[in-house]
């Protein structure tokens, strides 16, 4: 039974109505719930993301996602900003944990025109940039974890985030690894977990930044069940013929980004935010 | 990029020799000297050669169990190699540390990062590889050269070489230094068709990735690594004979070794007992290479008179290794599948003449394994 099944979503609401009164903080919004935290919008003048993990929910991930966040937290412009963590005694019975973070007032990433890649893919790869030098890997790019703000995107949602300077968390028997598989790179499909860097966020990207501008996913074939198309990622077959004669076109660095194997993709961070910038 | 010469037992005076100048740097081996001996070595350097004439330091921990020669005494070398945790971070960052104080104090241009050879060739061990190098990195001011030993068998698997060089490429570092281990005893030629293409197809990738791999440890193979891409090769006196093999570290404890002098002719891409040499020239001439060799006169000599030449084989050899790695960056890829077809035929016609060479396997047969090999896409 999951955490969630024991403590339903209206007693996270409760403790987070609590915990806004708590604060004078009168406007509380319900924004949505996963599988062990609900998040919240605080109407303050600057708005306000919270977030209620249930209890029992807060293992070693959760722990690692608010360190991550507090980590990144202003270092970019794309990557969300970190208010604090709490810990909430609720009606004398259970401790929960609370995050609040900058709320992001975007949408997920729409389709977009050509023109309006280029911009948003640099400030995207410059986010990873900075990642990559904290040895940070997202593990989950894909348009419902980038919001966009007016031109601003914002990469959200550090829950699979994985620190590379730290073990990992997932058992080398699983099949595959932490991930969204239609947006997920083949090294995550696998489970080749030493094949994961900074190349596995890139290629999530690239995906993601595929399905807003080119209108599909680089390795689908017409007709093509998503399963599909993500068992050819995972063995690694060939882009779309489609996807790459567009690609050469119109931004050829998707072609690199999108590699199956990641020797093929921009071996630095930097390259990748040159490569968008038309400079590499 | 020229060719690097690899240090062997009391070879350092080949470095100062007017023929074998076209070498692009020294990689010195803590297995025959102490490091008193080996700062004397790199002094003599510094003195003698030019400012462009590097200096490598390799510090060999490839065996740590199997210790050999000197490098028990050197400082780098870990007290603890038979009960440690190869698996612990914090060993690996003690054995970085001791190599950079020793890089530092030897004054080198460049080191090898430590590896020792595995049980199985993994991802995981790759990606050890990796951290290790960009620790040393991180204590050295000098360049760091991310050592690759790679398992020759290993590389033939579908996809090894893709995954090998996604992990490596991971690393910042511009330098690799490929190490190819094999099982192959001495005097053979590696000959699985696969395996040599997955190691060709992994320089490739590794190069286009923009890391320069040097070889090390190579002999005739050279031909085949620079066909891949390689940026340079590296070999000693020793390598017309001997393998990358555990095999060879302990043979090696004993000092020098490999005391039959061999005669290289492209012509073959063999290796010749002095014998051969007479036996064959009647039905294939000397390549364009062997004629140039300043060392072959002195060796044909030498088998002609019936005395020792063991000394100026190895030069013959190293010649040839640093005249080829040259050769190799100015020529098109595709002579290289001419130079391994006529040496096929060359091969055929010694069989047709019913030319019996002194060692029975020394026949060309692995020829058509490089020629499959080298017939690989490698991209």
């Amino acid at each position: 039974m999951g955490a969630m099944d024991q403590v339903t979503v209206d007693q996270l609401t409760g403790v987070a109505q609590s915990y806004a009164a708590m604060q004078s903080w009168r406007n509380l919004r319900f924004v949505g719930a996963g599988a062990f935290k609900a998040t919240y919008l605080v109407e303050t003048p600057k708005p306000i993301a919270l977030k209620v993990f249930a209890p029992g929910a807060v293992n070693l991930r959760s722990v690692r996602e608010i360190e991550v966040l507090q980590r990144v937290s202003g270092t970019h412009n794309s990557l969300p900003r970190f208010l604090g963590v709490d810990l909430f005694d609720y009606a004398a019975q259970q401790q929960f944990v609370i995050s609040l973070e900058e709320y992001i007032s975007g949408t997920p990433l729409p389709k977009l025109t050509i023109d309006r890649v280029a911009p948003i893919a640099i400030q995207l790869a410059e986010a990873l940039e900075l990642l990559a030098a904290q040895k940070l890997v997202h593990r989950d790019i894909k348009p419902d974890n980038l919001l966009l703000a007016g031109e601003r995107p914002v990469l959200i949602d550090f829950g699979l985030c994985r620190d590379l300077a730290q073990g990992s968390l997932t058992q080398t028997w699983a099949p595959q690894g932490p991930c969204t598989p239609y947006f997920a790179a083949p090294e995550q499909l696998n489970n080749e977990k030493e094949l994961i860097d900074h190349r596995t966020d890139q290629f999530g990207l690239g995906v993601t930044l595929s399905v807003a501008s080119f209108g599909g996913h680089p390795f689908a074939r017409p007709g093509d069940h998503p399963t599909r198309t993500i068992e050819r990622v995972a063995s690694r077959e060939p882009m779309s013929d489609e996807f790459i004669e567009w690609a050469r076109r119109q931004a050829p660095a998707l072609v690199s980004m999108v590699s199956p194997w990641s020797f093929q993709r921009y071996r630095r961070p930097s390259d990748l935010t040159l490569a968008w910038k038309g400079l590499r | 990029m020229p060719a690097y010469h690899q240090m062997g037992h009391d070879s350092q005076n080949l470095l100062f020799e007017k023929h074998l100048s076209g070498f692009a740097g020294a990689i010195l081996s803590p297995l025959n000297a102490d490091e008193a001996k080996t700062k004397r070595i790199v002094d003599d350097v510094r003195a003698a050669l030019t400012d462009h004439f590097e200096v490598v330091f390799d510090p060999q921990l490839y065996f740590p169990r199997t210790s050999v020669g000197r490098l028990p005494g050197w400082d780098h070398f870990p007290d603890d190699v038979e009960t440690a945790d190869l698996t612990s971070d914090a060993w690996w960052r003690h054995v970085a540390m001791q190599i950079a104080e020793v890089s530092k104090r030897l004054e080198v241009d460049a080191t090898c990062s430590p590896v020792v050879v595995p049980r199985a060739y993994s991802n995981e061990y790759y990606a050890r590889s990796v951290d290790v190098a960009e620790e040393l990195a991180t204590l050295v001011e000098t360049d760091v050269w991310l050592t690759t030993l790679v398992g020759f068998s290993d590389l033939g698997q579908p996809g090894r070489a893709e995954q090998i060089a996604s992990v490596i490429t991971r690393s910042q570092l511009g330098r690799a230094y490929m190490v190819v281990q094999s099982d192959k005893e001495p005097r053979r030629e590696l000959d699985d068709e696969a395996s040599l293409a997955g190691v060709m197809r992994l320089i490739a990738m590794l190069e286009d990735a923009g890391i320069a791999v040097t070889v090390g440890f190579s002999s005739s193979d050279i031909v085949l690594w620079k066909a891949a891409g390689a940026s340079s090769c590296a070999t000693g006196k020793f390598f017309n004979l001997r393998r990358f093999a555990s095999a060879r570290f302990e043979e090696q404890s004993g000092g020098g070794g490999g005391q039959l002098p061999y005669w290289f002719e492209e012509n073959l891409l063999g290796f010749l007992r002095g014998a051969d040499v007479l036996r064959i020239a009647a039905l294939v001439p000397a390549s364009d290479a062997t004629r140039r060799n300043p060392y072959s006169a002195a060796c044909l000599a030498a088998i002609n008179e019936g005395t020792s030449w063991l000394a100026e084989s190895w030069r013959q050899f190293l010649w040839w290794f640093a005249d080829y790695d040259r050769r190799a960056d100015q020529e098109p890829v595709n002579s290289v599948k001419s130079l391994l077809k006529n040496a096929e035929q060359h091969w055929v016609k010694l069989e047709t003449g019913d030319v019996l060479m002194e060692e029975r396997r020394n026949d060309g047969a692995w020829l058509r394994a490089w020629r499959r090999a080298s017939s690989v896409p490698l991209r």
